[in-house]
């Protein structure tokens, strides 16, 4: 068999695949700034320290809820899937805010009902300052291209959650 | 000369070159491995992927093995001696053979070349490499012991991979390719039939010579079990220059994963494969007579049948890009159209450069 022959044959077949391209090229890319923001909410599930007991021996997975658009869910999947992977001790379990019984943490890309009692004892992550959500602990923000995020320790601590001084170093600190 | 290159193609070839990477996303497997401190640096105006771990390329080499010794006739063994016709004295029949081949030994290399174009779409293309040798034992003079011997480039396929769903649980996956008839169904050997070199049965070509199309459904649990199924099939269309086509094959395969480090994963599998037997004929290899099959591998009925095979293997990622595999797997049950050569073992070596 010639090497002629061998790229004849590929290039037959190269020029059929390539109708399959447009497919998969049609898939919506998220914003850089949004996977920056799921990335850093597996981070934080690192820096901060739920109670004893919280985490509690019968379901050992974090419960990480969202409530968001398909495509920040979707690349939020596809990150936990990767964590997973690597973290056989400590799983992360994600669900919609909305289909979870309980919440280690809830990220909001737009407000729920506060009284939600799936989230009322989550450590709340708003994705901007423009989320008009109250009980938040945690919230992005933009400055100079990068993202940012603010903590408000009060309210970290009515859910009885310690962020470690590493992480504390990187926040701005709401009220001060 | 055959124009391989014309004008729409590299149109098209270089359209794609420009158009691809402005398609480009940065996978979420780059995003998981961000430290805070990464991220913290991160500009979301910088337009170029992150620095670790941009690539989307991958590249994996693969270097398989198989020996095929002994017969079979559906589960029923048969030894050499009663396959090989002993020649006037003995009653020739359907089920023996004047030439038999004894232990057939491959091995295949593989250069794998994967792109992924998102978290949901990958294309694969890959090339084999292949040698085989076929010892023979025969009742013609001058041919009692001989081997036979052929190397050269196997079919080469195009393959895209969809991921159909993706949860925190499980992954779903589907593949379909294509596999080119790049092997040579032309090879030629010195055999018993004639003096010279002569056009060599099915077991010694390198390609199947037919436009066949890989499927494959495979799934993957993520959660407390780290396991892995999947179904596979190859159908081959038409018939090839020498009037004939491969059998289909449908396979069924599973394995558990044990994590004995977060680095070096034991797995431990099961497969069932069904291969039907080939159509048509390539009657360059038969002799004049009441029994034309001078040997059972040159009947295109003698093909195909059942197996079920255990496995076991051990994946070690070595570095934060690289892995390596071993596998070795044994048939456990095999129920053959024979006589037919039977698989003694099959053995796996695959380095990669992970996604």
């Amino acid at each position: 068999m010639s090497w002629v022959r061998i790229i004849y044959c590929f290039k037959r077949t190269f020029l059929f695949f390539l109708l399959l391209a447009p497919l998969s090229l049609s898939a919506q890319e998220l914003p850089k700034e949004r996977k920056l923001k799921a990335a850093y909410l597996l981070n934080f599930t690192k820096y901060l320290t739920w109670p004893e007991g919280k985490i509690n021996d019968r379901e050992t997975a974090f419960r990480l809820c969202v409530n968001s658009d398909p495509s920040f869910f979707a690349f939020m999947q596809a990150l936990v899937v990767k964590y997973n992977q690597s973290n056989a001790e400590r799983k992360i379990a994600l669900s919609h805010v909305n289909n979870a019984k309980h919440c280690h943490m809830a990220y909001l890309q737009t407000p729920v009902e506060s009284f939600l009692p799936q989230i009322t004892r989550a450590v709340i992550v708003l994705e901007s300052l423009d989320v008009q959500q109250s009980n938040s602990a945690i919230r992005f923000y933009t400055q100079a291209n990068k993202v940012r995020f603010e903590f408000d320790l009060v309210q970290l601590a009515n859910v009885q959650v310690k962020a470690s001084s590493e992480l504390l170093k990187l926040a701005r600190i709401a009220g001060k | 000369m055959q124009k391989i290159f014309s004008f729409p193609f590299i149109t098209v070839l270089i359209s794609c070159a420009v158009v691809l990477p402005a398609f480009a996303q940065s996978t979420p497997s780059e995003f998981a491995e961000l430290s805070l401190h990464e991220l913290f640096e991160t500009s979301i105006a910088d337009k170029s992927a992150i620095n670790k771990a941009d690539s989307r390329w991958s590249l994996a080499y693969n270097v398989k093995s198989a020996q095929f010794r002994g017969y079979l006739d559906g589960d029923a063994k048969r030894a050499d001696s009663q396959v090989l016709w002993q020649g006037q004295g003995e009653q020739r029949t359907q089920q023996n053979f004047p030439i038999l081949p004894t232990v057939i030994d491959q091995q295949v290399h593989v250069l794998s070349v994967g792109y992924s174009v998102n978290d949901d779409w990958r294309v694969h293309v890959s090339l084999p490499y292949i040698s085989q040798s076929t010892d023979h034992i025969s009742i013609v003079p001058g041919y009692e012991n001989f081997t036979i011997d052929t190397d050269g480039t196997g079919d080469g396929v195009i393959s895209v991979s969809h991921r159909l769903v993706a949860t925190t649980e499980d992954v779903w996956w589907f593949t379909i390719g294509t596999s080119l008839p790049t092997g040579s169904i032309d090879e030629t050997g010195d055999t018993p039939r004639a003096a010279g070199d002569q056009q060599l049965p099915y077991t010694m070509q390198l390609g199947s010579g037919t436009y066949d199309f890989p499927l494959e459904f495979s799934y993957q649990s993520l959660g407390k079990h780290d396991f892995s199924l999947s179904m596979s099939a190859m159908v081959r269309t038409g018939k090839n220059d020498r009037d004939y086509r491969l059998g289909n094959s449908y396979g069924i395969s599973g394995n558990y994963n044990f994590q004995l480090t977060p680095t070096l994963k034991p797995y431990l599998g099961m497969a069932y494969q069904y291969r039907s037997a080939i159509h048509g004929q390539d009657d360059e290899i038969i002799v004049d007579g009441a029994f034309v099959y001078p040997a059972s591998i040159t009947n295109p009925h003698l093909y195909g049948g059942k197996k079920v095979s255990a496995e076991l293997g051990i994946r070690w990622q070595f570095s934060e890009f690289y892995a390596i595999s071993a596998e070795f797997s044994k048939p456990i049950y095999q129920h053959l159209n024979g006589p037919q050569p039977k698989e003694n073992y099959r053995t796996g070596l695959r380095l990669s450069r992970l996604m």
